[in-house]
């Protein structure tokens, strides 16, 4: 899938953030390639959804971040939101911030209110997302906040397909899904690999997310404790005992 | 009371409140897109008005001045931003050369257009679009000044900005203006009669331009991708600003949308009430009044909340005329209480 | 920083009492009488803006209510100005609390937007009855006597203006520092935490706003006596707004910003008032635009206004004391201080029986059935998500449940709101902590002992609390030390770790006396260290007979701690026995490692 020597599309270097006085998030290092999943596990706290707002620059007012986000080599950590997505960044935050009160399809088409390049269209966009998730289509007419958790995730993910991102951050794509939603979100995840995104996924659904990711880092109050190939994180006992507090 | 004063009344009061009811749309917008209590407004509809008469009394619009000026200082603030963060990142050299297009040439285009027209013989549609083009990015240099950099801070906090903000308008506003008020001239002399009631085309014409400026921003917020976003940074502000919807981007766009409509419902008063540096701020209030009817949330409760204060203040001028603003001011208490009675608990801030 | 710079207030304070003995020039004179009015409208708008959180456009319409009150009386009537006062204070405060009662559950701008709108149509009242002299006003209002002694002079008012602003300084600072005051204080932080504390929110904001408006009418009774004609102007809108510019130029959240927001802007007006027509060649109140412009640029740069710049630069001379400080002996009746008897170690004291919550479709809470008995440390556990916040704001009534029932001590409690709760004994901590950040660690836990006392805000503002004060702080103090914070006592609540504020919470929360304690998520940001505090804490607190509900995610930190889990998943619970057991259980393993076929 992914050969060590290619460069990096995204990388993080001594990523900090800071709360006031509280600090979420230290030194953190990461990368991923094209078309690689990487996931990151830890309990709550310990700063997932800090470092994926970071690279995106969706940190709430009082956060602060320290370090450097490199898009394809080059430094982003100064810029706007809007310049990172429209260099092909894109989150899907925790609590999915859709439009409720607009329909499915206004949701979708937002999310390419960056994107004005020669040769593409909403329809084609639209009609993407829609063969993915099929269950959009029938309901593009629908308003979003009528929609079920599920659905809304389809929604949220859809969304942020819509910028064409080359980089797609997940922040627990899984939180308050049915395991049988669950599973399908995961196959649509898995499936994004073939079209060249990479994918940041964090998540408390630890053995899901190593099951569909090629690489594995574990967050634990702030600092990077663990990482390895997403197979080999699975079988450690330290990640096991991590979520139970206890050899079994 | 017979039936002809009765619907020479609620024809006043309709035709006042359709004007309350563009101002509560803009309160509205402006709002739900910034937390941003849009005192201001008033000064919108005095210096429209104001502008209009001065292109139509074939004198110099002084507005633009201020406008040059403004200019200036906004883009003095934006370079001032820009250097502040030349620590982090190159000078944004672009943004800084549009900046200076919008903030410095495009005012002193104006002053030149102003100069090179006789406006006073323009068709009155030509006069009123270029009132908006002084008014609009007046606005729009506004919000950048004394908004922009607090888009984060408390409602309370917006407020009192707000709030200063209309001080040193209304001040500049004397200002410029004087203290004297002036009148624009009549959209029509044309006039009709149904039954026992005589129709002004005067009413007409503020009720159609209200019911289609209304219209307009129906289809904008429904149809346009910008109107679009707009709505979505008023449901959630963060989902906006990840699809790369700016809440500056936003700021801007319902700044100039409330200037514009401030600036349109000034020019439809104008030809009836003689309008001063100060009249917009009374005017605007009432509007506020309509859009509190609505919670400052919902565009239909709004604009019938504008039609009952037009209507009230249209009627209460006929039995006791000298209570007209008491009574349109103190209905406000009996509207809180009836939200707080229907709302559920308190919301925290 | 609440730390006394008190030498340095009533020093400044003297040296204005000083002033009209010196040989000053009149115009002085009247623009100290002007200060002294401002300050006292300025002062009620500091209580109500910056430190209860509301705001008000309309004070000037307040002074004017006093103001014509008196005038009507003493000119038309004949009355003495004494009557004036009374029913101008009448008056004004039936106004506020009418108006206020309207507002106090609508969210925070609808009382500034209410308050223009009265303020507006206060004034054109005023201008429009024809018993009150249209928009000529009121003249020939009698001078203002004190046994005999005649107060028509300026420089006599000077004396009575400041004396009143002075008892009004020492009302609201003795007011402030005590319980009603803390519970004013609590009011900034919105309705959830100083609810969970017993106080009664929408109370104590109608008290503000009604103290806030008879200042302004006190105001507004010196200035008819003083200035002998009222007219409807000086009582609009702008001047309503000039108040509240005031307030924010001091120092909104400081009581003696108020006076020195009401110099600045007096003083800048006068010398504005002059210049700005001879620089601009016309005649205008101009001076708005400095003041607008000047107000732009202080939220810009400082929120917090002037006086905490002053107060800075003399505390670098005279190194500030802590203001409040709780005795170092328990004082007398302490120990007699009502406390809840402690059930039976043992005994059932909380039932849920298939509580439900419901949000539209969307089932948060299912049917969740799970018991507490006394002395009993369970944890709540389960993955994000799966309604454990919900469960936990069901028990302490932030939320009524949809159906089922929950009891505690045998009573219903699943449609009781917070504030009836903790009077029932349970206690709670907040995920997201809520502390006011510059009041001492002290003042932050004596909130939680707000349902301890009875003292009314009369009390408190004549001192006659005072016994029950120094109660009140010695409990505070007590559960400080129990927890463990001793030496943090007069430490601003916002510089301590996080771990320590979590504690705080708990100390804040003991001191509501109760039987069983409610934590939610008490470890979550915690570092390492800091949780082994807080397991101690609550190792500790089981040991002195406590019952405690402890919410979490983190499986590690309730493993040793609790005596049985319930484990929540999808709003439904899912396991529940020993933590071995839970451990163990193949439901639970699946939840948090979760896992797809």
């Amino acid at each position: 899938m992914s050969t060590d020597n290619a460069k990096p599309v995204l990388e993080t270097r001594n990523l900090c953030v800071r709360y006031g006085k509280v600090e979420a998030l230290r030194a953190a290092s990461i990368s991923l390639r094209a078309g690689e999943i990487v996931t990151v596990i830890g309990p709550n706290g310990a700063g997932k959804s800090s470092l994926l707002n970071a690279i995106m620059g969706a940190l709430p007012s009082e956060g602060q971040a320290e370090g450097e986000v490199l898009y394809q080599g080059h430094d982003v950590s100064h810029h706007a939101i809007e310049l990172r997505l429209g260099k092909g960044l894109a989150l899907v935050p925790e609590k999915r911030e859709l439009f409720t009160s607009m329909t499915v399809e206004d949701n979708l088409v937002l999310g390419a209110y960056r994107r004005r390049k020669d040769g593409w269209s909403y329809r084609d966009g639209l009609e993407g997302i829609y063969s993915v998730f099929p269950r959009l289509k029938e309901r593009r007419k629908q308003l979003a906040g009528t929609m079920s958790g599920g659905e809304r995730q389809m929604v949220a993910i859809g969304r942020a397909l819509m910028s064409d991102p080359k980089v797609l951050m997940l922040d627990e794509p899984s939180l308050g899904l049915a395991p049988r939603v669950m599973a399908e979100v995961f196959h649509v995840i898995s499936h994004l690999r073939e079209t060249g995104v990479a994918t940041l996924l964090i998540e408390q659904n630890s053995r899901a997310a190593l099951q569909v990711s090629d690489y594995g880092y574990v967050l634990e109050v702030g600092d990077i404790t663990l990482e390895g190939k997403a197979r080999d994180l699975a079988q450690n006992p330290k990640v096991i005992e991590a979520y139970l507090g206890a050899k079994h | 009371m017979d039936f002809g004063i009765f619907a020479v009344l609620a024809q006043d009061g309709v035709t006042n409140g359709a004007v309350y009811a563009l101002l509560a749309m803009a309160l509205v917008l402006v709002f739900s897109v910034t937390r941003i209590i849009f005192l201001p407004q008033g000064e919108f509809i005095g210096f429209g008005a104001l502008t209009l008469a001065a292109l139509q009394g074939g004198q110099f619009p002084k507005l633009i001045w201020l406008l040059i000026g403004i200019g200036i200082l906004t883009f003095l603030v934006e370079l001032g931003s820009a250097l502040r963060q030349v620590r982090y990142k190159p000078l944004p050299k672009r943004h800084l050369m549009w900046s200076g297009v919008e903030n410095l040439c495009y005012p002193l285009f104006v002053w030149a257009l102003a100069h090179t027209f006789n406006w006073q013989g323009m068709p009155m549609v030509v006069q009123v679009l270029f009132t908006l083009g002084v008014t609009v990015p007046l606005g729009i240099m506004i919000y950048r000044i004394a908004f922009q950099p607090m888009a984060e801070a408390s409602v309370l906090v917006l407020l009192i900005v707000s709030v200063g903000v209309h001080f040193a308008m209304l001040g500049m506003g004397l200002f410029i203006f004087g203290p004297e008020g002036s009148t624009t001239l009549p959209f029509t002399d044309w006039s009709t009669e149904i039954g026992a009631m005589l129709v002004s085309g005067q009413s007409v014409v503020v009720m159609v331009v209200s019911a289609s400026l209304i219209g307009g921003l129906y289809l904008f917020f429904d149809r346009t991708l910008y109107g679009k976003a707009l709505r979505a940074t008023a449901v959630n502000r963060k989902g906006a600003q990840l699809v790369g919807i700016g809440t500056t981007q936003a700021g801007r766009m319902a700044f100039g949308l409330a200037a514009a409509l401030g600036t349109l419902a000034g020019t439809l008063i104008a030809p009836l009430n003689t309008v001063g540096y100060d009249t917009g701020f009374v005017v605007a209030l009432k509007g506020f009044v309509a859009a509190i009817v609505g919670g400052l949330a919902s565009y239909p409760l709004a604009a019938a909340g504008a039609i009952l204060v037009g209507l009230l203040e249209s009627y209460s001028s006929f039995w006791a005329s000298a209570y007209k603003e008491v009574i349109v001011f103190t209905l406000i208490i009996p509207v809180l209480a009836w939200r707080s009675l229907t709302s559920g608990h308190g919301d925290e801030e | 920083m609440k730390m006394s710079t008190k030498k340095l207030q009533w020093l400044m304070f003297g040296w204005f009492f000083l002033f009209p003995f010196l040989p000053v020039p009149g115009y002085w004179i009247t623009i100290g009488n002007y200060i002294g009015l401002y300050s006292i409208v300025a002062l009620g708008l500091v209580l109500l803006t910056g430190i209860g959180g509301l705001t008000s456009f309309g004070q000037a319409a307040f002074v004017g209510l006093g103001a014509y009150t008196t005038a009507y009386l003493s000119t038309t009537l004949g009355w003495s100005p004494w009557v004036g006062l009374g029913a101008g204070l009448v008056v004004s405060g039936l106004a506020a609390g009418l108006i206020g009662s309207i507002t106090v559950r609508l969210s925070g701008h609808f009382l500034p937007l209410a308050t223009i709108a009265w303020g507006l149509s206060l004034y054109y009242l005023f201008g429009t009855l024809e018993f009150l002299g249209k928009y000529d006003g009121l003249s020939g209002i009698p001078p203002l006597s004190l046994f005999g002694l005649d107060l028509s002079s300026p420089r006599v008012m000077y004396g009575m203006i400041w004396f009143c602003l002075g008892g009004c300084l020492w009302l609201v600072l003795n007011l402030l520092n005590s319980r009603p005051g803390r519970a004013i204080r609590a009011l900034a932080k919105g309705r959830t935490m100083p609810e969970a504390m017993g106080i009664n929110t929408a109370q104590y904001k109608i008290l503000i706003f009604v103290l806030a408006a008879l200042m302004a009418s006190l105001s507004g009774w010196l200035y008819a006596h003083l200035q002998r004609s009222v007219s409807a102007t000086p009582f609009g809108l702008n001047m309503g707004i000039e108040y509240l510019f005031m307030a924010v130029v001091g120092g909104v959240g400081h009581v003696w910003g108020a006076i020195l927001g009401a110099v600045v802007m007096t003083g800048l007006k006068s010398q504005l008032q002059d210049w700005l027509p001879l620089l601009l060649g016309s005649n205008g109140n101009f001076e708005i635009v400095v003041f607008g412009v000047m107000i732009v640029l202080l939220l810009l740069w400082s929120r917090d206004g002037l006086w905490p710049w002053v107060a800075a630069v003399w505390a670098k001379f005279h190194p500030p004391e802590p203001e409040v400080v709780a005795p170092a002996i328990a004082p007398d009746g302490y120990g007699d201080m009502k406390r809840r008897a402690k059930p039976e170690p043992g005994a059932l004291i909380l039932e849920v029986n298939e509580a439900r919550k419901q949000f539209g479709g969307l089932v948060a809470v299912k049917d969740m059935t799970f018991e507490i008995k006394a002395g009993e440390v369970v944890g709540l556990i389960g993955p994000n998500g799966a309604g454990k916040s919900t469960m936990f704001n069901l028990v302490t009534g932030v939320l009524p449940a949809s159906s089922g029932e929950i009891r505690f001590g045998g009573e219903r409690i699943d449609q009781l709101d917070s504030r009836r709760i903790v009077q029932m004994g349970i206690g709670r901590s907040f995920q997201h902590v809520h502390l006011i950040p510059h009041l001492s660690v002290l003042e932050n836990v004596a909130m939680g002992a707000h349902l301890r006392g009875k003292s009314s805000p009369l009390s408190a503002a004549l001192r006659t609390d005072r016994h029950e004060e120094a109660q009140l702080l010695f409990l505070a103090a007590e559960q400080i030390r129990r927890v463990g914070l001793g030496d943090y006592m007069h430490t601003p609540a916002g510089s301590l770790a996080l771990g320590q504020q979590r504690i705080l919470e708990i100390a804040r929360a003991l001191c509501t006396d109760p039987t069983l304690l409610l934590l939610d998520e008490p470890a979550a940001g915690l570092r390492l260290k800091e949780k082994e505090a807080l397991a101690s804490l609550i190792r500790q607190l089981k040991g002195e007979g406590m019952s405690v509900l402890l919410v979490e995610h983190d499986m590690d930190f309730v493993m040793g701690l609790t005596d049985r889990l319930v484990v929540m998943e999808f709003g439904s619970k899912i396991a529940e026995g020993l933590p071995v057991e839970i451990q163990n259980n193949e439901a639970v393993l699946a939840a948090y490692l979760g896992g797809i076929e």
